[in-house]
């Protein structure tokens, strides 16, 4: 089942609906997130950053199967943007001083902390092997980070940048970034206040198009096929801009790669997201409502009126067919067996070493079937090829039963014929002793 | 029974119950005749699960009259097997349980949930008496546990067969304990792994006298080594029949301390303490209680004096299993989630590696020859199964290996340059494969040149053969030498274009120490299938460095390796010991590293040659590699036509009056060292912007041509389209056009300047790019889109001035650095000659155009 969950920028919790069917499921109390700031981690719980508390910077997760806040974090200080690798393992979040935090979801462990922007970060995005983290930023940079290397200490001291990247063509605020399929042969689009969208080749690291758009573009997505990607503007409409189109035609008049626009909002479109399962684009809207939009024919399919004020997250996930009954049994076992299954609060400081000891790791205990395996035929064969072979413990074994069975029968038959023989011994002596006696 | 009642055919169900029947006649044993020939069993045994005589099922459109038939051929097939089971001689006892266990196998559910209760119980009383023969044992292990694991399939039964398996515990134990047999062992190790996948509550109370059992037979040794294994894995298996977190942690650290206790011994002056400590400090962590050692308390007495007592050779053999044991505990599932002591399994394989051997000074005098030799020889073996608990580790952490990802790679590089055995160097190769796949790019960075310079060395045995190479300069098979980027090699590669020349030439120019032996194709084989893992995840980021050298190398690999293939002979007389791979396995690896070569990369070089290797292997009928070969033909096909425009049309934004106002902006917003006041430098031109205007230049009227014609449409018609104003707006328009145009062609004439500097750094890229001008349609994506501008610009200058072509370069890069006012002076004239160009354009019109706008105005630049 794909749902779509989308968040505002006021307190009007988290909204869910069954991309298929359209019904409205669990809404998620008190969430007001910034824009990026709304994650799923694997598909069990949701995380999001929030900004209804001005002074305490806070975090809060729910899982997936209540509406009620089950865990609030308090990093230290304000994070914005969130980003989730896709096993939901890490969770990344970009503060406002320009760190970037990152967190193992299981223990809530800090595990580092880099700065990685002079300005604040807003937004975080992984690639599709969750081995590269990009970042955008208020001062228009554009980074690529190698978590491994991070994650190496040695070499980050050595070098002077942590970066693989950095790309500075934005002159402005970054608003969106997103990266496409393709490994390290990856394209990565930025979107920025500049009124530009540009277009990055990951290999090479260098700037492949720059697409002027008539308005500010808020959010892109990408088209699953890379052929071309819509970009949100704050004007209303949502444009297509080609990447990989064979004939590009531009039908509008609105300048390069750009080979067309829809629209049904009368305010910016502030978010875009998209279902892959069912080629759907959606989007949210400054006024509050979610439109899902045919990706084909740009009709719009449903809409979901989630608040009063700007939508500012929109994620799909898929979910089980019946949540209630198979994961969360499992779940639920384990629950009743080892306490409450909640996530830790994430750190607000990274902690000694001390605790990196262990790793809590699930060694596919949910992986139902299991090889079946059935020995007794194999072990006919074995069995029969050893009492084949003369001589072999197995055979002798057999033999010197059978002859035990046989020495048996024998004695037996030995006895019998003993005692028959006394008794006729017995009678000939009764016999002549009568006769005797006559 | 009527002779002549004939079936339709050999799929007709009657023929089941006549075929079981004729069986049970003829075949089986019964308890008045001898049982002569037990081959007769494995006749009956295939007859029955070829024609799965037991299990019919019974549906109602059959016949009830067969129905009937079947039915009573089943109960009779049964009722043998109980009669035989109840016999007095052991091998009809045994035959009777073997088949019993196939019935519980083969037969319908319908029928084993009738009857299974009966068939456990007499299973269990051959189990439970004795006096049975060790076959007759064997045999009712393993058909209990077939029919165990039946049972499992069957929820309805969950309870019921709970009940059934404890029963089955304790004459298996007791079995266990009487006998020490390696059969008996087996069958009874086999019983109670069974017991714990399926009905793991059975196992529970018994857990400690079941760990004790395993561990004291283990830590004893004496029997075979697939026996140990499996005793490893029964232990490894034992947690999951409580299935809570924490008998999986006490089991892990219950075989650490083992490790551990044994490895002080055996590495007792070979080791540095440091790591010792480490690992002894994250064993037991200060403050908390060592669980008991494994086995029981009551039976610790016995396996430690059984321990001194033991040579050296088994601890160490002793080592290995626990590790393998390790290594099951970590890649079996579990129920629950686990705590993993990552750090300290990495310690230990770290302990293990770094050990080779060699004496530290102060231990000297403290060891003898004997002893070093001992542990040397064992060695290998112990360097082995560490790796393999690596792999494990990996495995088994996934994504969450990241903190420790680091630490992985410094001593896997460390080692990879000390490791000279094949077999461990392929199980490295293998690790350095699975963690490239699964950490992705950021691993791949790290990991590429270390990949890359063994697999060099390792692969660099063609070279020898080709005769080319004297012998004169072997270096040894250890040590790798850096590998020389020397210009002139490269410069030679890219010129060689045929299989002739690379025969000639001994190479590609691929500069590789030379080995005196030949490295084992196994080894070869896993060489070039990191190389591929790597090229896969990471060919074409930053790869610079290694891109042209692995390029080359891989199709001479390929080659030779093709070449090779038809003489098998005489592979088989110098790889004689090799079992596992061929040279059939060598030719897959190479071709598969090569597609993955060319797929990598958007202009492969070798592409031609590689194609008709493709070819060559798809006509081997019947092989793998004519599989893979069609596959990979597939695969290039989109390489050769591109089904979608290429998206580099980027040419760097340098209209001066843009940067300088957003320059500013960018000041106020935020101050930053720049390396480069515009961003220009920071990002390279594509590259291939300047090989299309050589090759523009070079022929001006061939197709190019014609797509010039093409673009001057589009110019006119966007031009037209920017410019719906009134004249005097007009000419504002256009002069701001040509203002970009104009420094559009500085840029053009700046990177070719760059360009023409930096081929005596790197000829080889460049001579590559040359080297087949008459090719147009050319696979790199950085040429087809830029060719718009490309083109249009250098026809502008042409029509326009010829002064600008006239000019050398020197006063390009000039004019480049100069300000907007330079570009501004030179507007009047370059407007007139844009607005010829236009007319130009006008007068060759057309009406539709396909292509795209190539102007890049830039609305955003106000």
């Amino acid at each position: 089942m794909d749902v779509v969950l989308a968040s505002s920028s006021v307190d009007d919790g988290i909204g869910c609906w069954d991309l298929h069917t359209g019904a409205e499921q669990l809404r998620y109390n008190s969430c007001s997130s910034p824009f990026h700031g709304l994650v799923s981690l694997g598909s069990r719980f949701l995380a999001s950053s929030q900004l209804h508390h001005p002074s305490s910077a806070s975090l809060f997760f729910w899982s997936f199967s209540k509406p009620q806040v089950e865990v609030k974090s308090f990093p230290a200080e304000a994070i914005k943007p969130l980003a989730a690798n896709h096993q939901g393992t890490y969770l990344v979040g970009g503060a406002l001083s320009g760190d970037i935090y990152l967190w193992e979801v299981e223990t809530g462990r800090l595990l580092k902390k880099w700065h990685a922007h002079l300005r604040a970060v807003t937004c975080l995005v992984f690639s599709d092997d969750d081995s590269l983290l990009i970042s955008g930023s208020e001062d228009g940079y554009v980074r690529v980070w190698s978590l491994f290397s991070l994650f190496d200490d040695l070499r980050s001291r050595e070098e002077k940048n942590l970066y693989e990247y950095s790309f500075s063509e934005h002159t402005m605020r970054v608003t969106d970034v997103v990266i496409g399929n393709g490994g390290c042969n990856a394209i990565i689009v930025s979107a920025s206040d500049d009124r530009t969208c540009k277009v990055w080749s990951l290999s090479r690291g260098t700037l492949l198009r720059s697409i002027v758009f008539p308005s500010v573009i808020n959010a892109i997505v990408l088209d699953p096929a890379e052929h071309v990607f819509y970009a949100g503007s704050s004007d209303g409409k949502i444009f297509i801009a080609a990447l990989n189109t064979e004939r590009i035609t531009t039908i509008d008049n609105y300048g390069m790669h750009i080979i067309g626009s829809f629209s049904n909002h009368s305010k910016a479109v502030t978010c875009l997201a998209y279902s892959k399962g069912r080629n759907l684009l959606i989007s949210g809207s400054e006024d509050g409502i979610v439109r899902v939009w045919n990706a084909k024919t740009h009709n719009i399919v449903r809409m979901f009126k989630h608040a009063k004020g700007p939508i500012t997250n929109i994620i799909v996930v898929r979910q089980e067919i019946d949540p209630s009954n198979h994961t969360s049994s499992n779940l639920q076992a384990a629950t009743k067996k080892h306490g409450s299954y909640l996530l830790p609060p994430l750190e607000k400081y990274a902690n000694s070493t001390d605790s990196d000891l262990k790793t809590a790791i699930n060694l596919g205990g949910i992986r139902g079937c299991m090889d079946v395996s059935y020995n007794s035929s194999n072990l006919i064969s074995n069995h029969i090829k050893e009492l084949q072979q003369q001589g072999s413990a197995t055979a002798s074994e057999i033999e010197m039963e059978k002859l035990k069975h046989e020495y048996q029968r024998t004695m037996e038959m030995a006895n019998q014929w003993k005692k028959m023989y006394e008794n006729l011994h017995e009678f000939g002596i009764k016999e002549l002793l009568d006769g005797g006696q006559t | 029974m009527a002779a002549f009642e004939h079936f339709k055919d050999m799929y007709d169900v009657a023929l089941k119950p006549r075929l079981l029947n004729t069986i049970i006649r003829e075949h089986l044993p019964s308890a008045d005749h001898p049982f002569s020939n037990p081959s007769e069993l494995s006749k009956v045994v295939s007859l029955i699960k070829t024609h799965s005589l037991l299990s019919d099922s019974v549906t109602e459109s059959l016949d009830p009259k067969l129905i009937k038939s079947l039915k009573s051929s089943f109960t009779s097939w049964v009722d043998r097997l109980l009669l035989l089971i109840s016999s007095h001689e052991p091998d009809k006892r045994w035959a009777g349980i073997s088949l019993l266990g196939v019935t519980c196998e083969e037969c319908s559910s319908d029928r084993f949930e009738e009857s299974y209760t009966v068939w456990f119980q007499k299973l269990l009383t051959c189990l439970q008496s004795p006096a049975e023969s060790h076959l007759v044992r064997v045999a009712a292990c393993a058909s209990i546990s077939d029919l165990l694991t039946r049972l499992s399939g069957f929820p309805k039964f969950k309870k019921d067969g709970s009940a059934s398996a404890v029963k089955v515990v304790q004459p298996v134990l007791k079995m266990l304990h009487d006998d020490n047999s390696d059969a008996v062992w087996e069958a009874g190790v086999h019983v109670i792994c069974t017991l714990i996948t399926s009905f793991p509550f059975s196992i529970q109370r018994h857990y400690d006298s079941v760990e004790s059992a395993i561990a004291v037979k283990l830590v004893s040794g004496g029997c075979s080594h697939d026996m140990m294994k499996k005793l490893a894995h029964c232990l490894a298996l034992l947690p999951k029949s409580k299935g809570d977190e924490e008998s999986w942690s006490v089991m892990m650290q219950k075989i650490l301390i083992l490790i551990n206790d044994q490895l002080n011994l055996t590495f007792q002056g070979l080791e540095e303490e440091t790591i010792r400590k480490e690992f002894n400090g994250l064993l037991i962590l200060p403050g908390k209680q060592p669980p008991p050692p494994l086995g029981c308390d009551v039976s610790t007495e016995e396996p430690s004096t059984n321990t001194k007592k033991r040579s050296k050779q088994s601890r160490t053999s002793n080592v290995s299993l626990l590790m393998s044991g390790c290594c099951m505990l970590l890649t079996n599932t579990y129920p629950v989630k686990v705590n993993v002591p990552v750090r300290l399994l990495l310690v230990l394989v770290e302990r293990i590696l770094m050990v080779n051997g060699a004496l530290p000074e102060m231990s000297l005098p403290f060891m003898t020859g004997r002893q070093q030799e001992n542990v040397c020889s064992e060695l290998p073996v112990l360097h082995m199964c560490s790796l393999e608990l690596l792999a494990a580790i990996i495995k088994a952490t996934g994504s969450q290996l990241l903190p420790h990802a680091a630490s992985i790679v410094r001593f896997i590089t460390k080692y990879f340059k000390t490791c000279a055995l094949s077999e461990l160097r392929i199980k490295i190769y293998s690790i350095a494969k699975i963690l490239l796949i699964s950490m992705g790019v950021g691993m791949a960075l790290c990991l590429s040149k270390e990949v890359v310079n063994n697999a060099i060395a390792d692969l660099s045995t063609i070279e020898k053969k080709n005769g080319g190479m004297s012998n004169g300069s072997n270096t040894d098979a250890s040590t790798v030498a850096p590998l020389p980027a020397s210009s002139k090699k490269r410069k030679h590669s890219s010129t060689t274009g045929s299989l002739q020349e690379y025969d000639a030439g001994g190479g590609l120019g691929v500069e590789v120490p030379k080995k005196c032996t030949v490295a084992p194709i196994s080894l070869r084989v896993a060489a070039l299938e990191t190389l591929e893992a790597l090229i896969t995840v990471a060919g074409a980021l930053k790869s610079e460095q290694w891109r042209s050298k692995v390029d080359s190398l891989l199709i001479v690999i390929a080659m030779d390796s093709l070449r090779e293939g038809s003489s098998s002979e005489e592979i088989n007389v110098f790889q004689k010991k090799e079992l596992t791979a061929t040279a059939a396995d060598l030719q897959l690896a190479a071709l598969r590293a090569l597609l993955a070569s060319f797929l990598s990369v958007p202009r492969p070089p070798y592409l031609s040659q590689g194609l008709e290797l493709f070819r060559r292997g798809k006509q081997q009928t019947g092989t793998k590699l004519a599989e893979f070969c069609a596959h990979a033909m597939l695969t290039l096909e989109v390489l050769i036509h591109p089904r979608a425009l290429p998206l580099v049309d980027y040419v760097p934004p340098n209209n001066n009056t843009y940067d300088e106002v957003h320059f500013n902006f960018r000041d106020e917003c935020v101050s930053r060292n720049h390396t480069t006041p515009f961003g220009l430098h920071q990002t390279e031109p594509p590259d291939g912007v300047n090989n299309m205007f050589a090759d523009y230049l070079a022929n001006g009227d061939d197709d190019m041509g014609g797509l010039w014609k093409e673009n001057m449409k589009d110019a006119k018609k966007s031009s037209e389209m920017a410019t719906p104003l009134p004249s005097s707006a007009d000419i504002q328009e256009r002069s701001e056009m040509v203002t970009e145009t104009t420094t559009c062609a500085d840029v053009e004439m700046r990177t070719v300047e760059n360009e023409t500097v930096s081929k005596s750094d790197n000829p080889g890229e460049s001579v590559t790019h040359f080297q087949e001008p008459a090719t147009c349609t050319t696979s790199n994506p950085a040429v087809i889109d830029i060719r718009g501008d490309a083109a249009t610009i250098t026809e502008a200058e042409r029509i326009v001035s010829d002064s600008a072509i006239a000019h050398n370069e020197a006063k390009h890069v000039e004019l480049a650095s100069q300000s907007r006012s330079s570009a501004q002076s030179s507007d009047t004239n370059m407007l007139q000659q844009f607005a010829f160009k236009l007319d130009y354009g006008n007068s060759v019109d057309d009406d539709d155009d396909p292509f795209p706008d190539i102007v890049d105005g830039d609305p955003d630049s106000e």
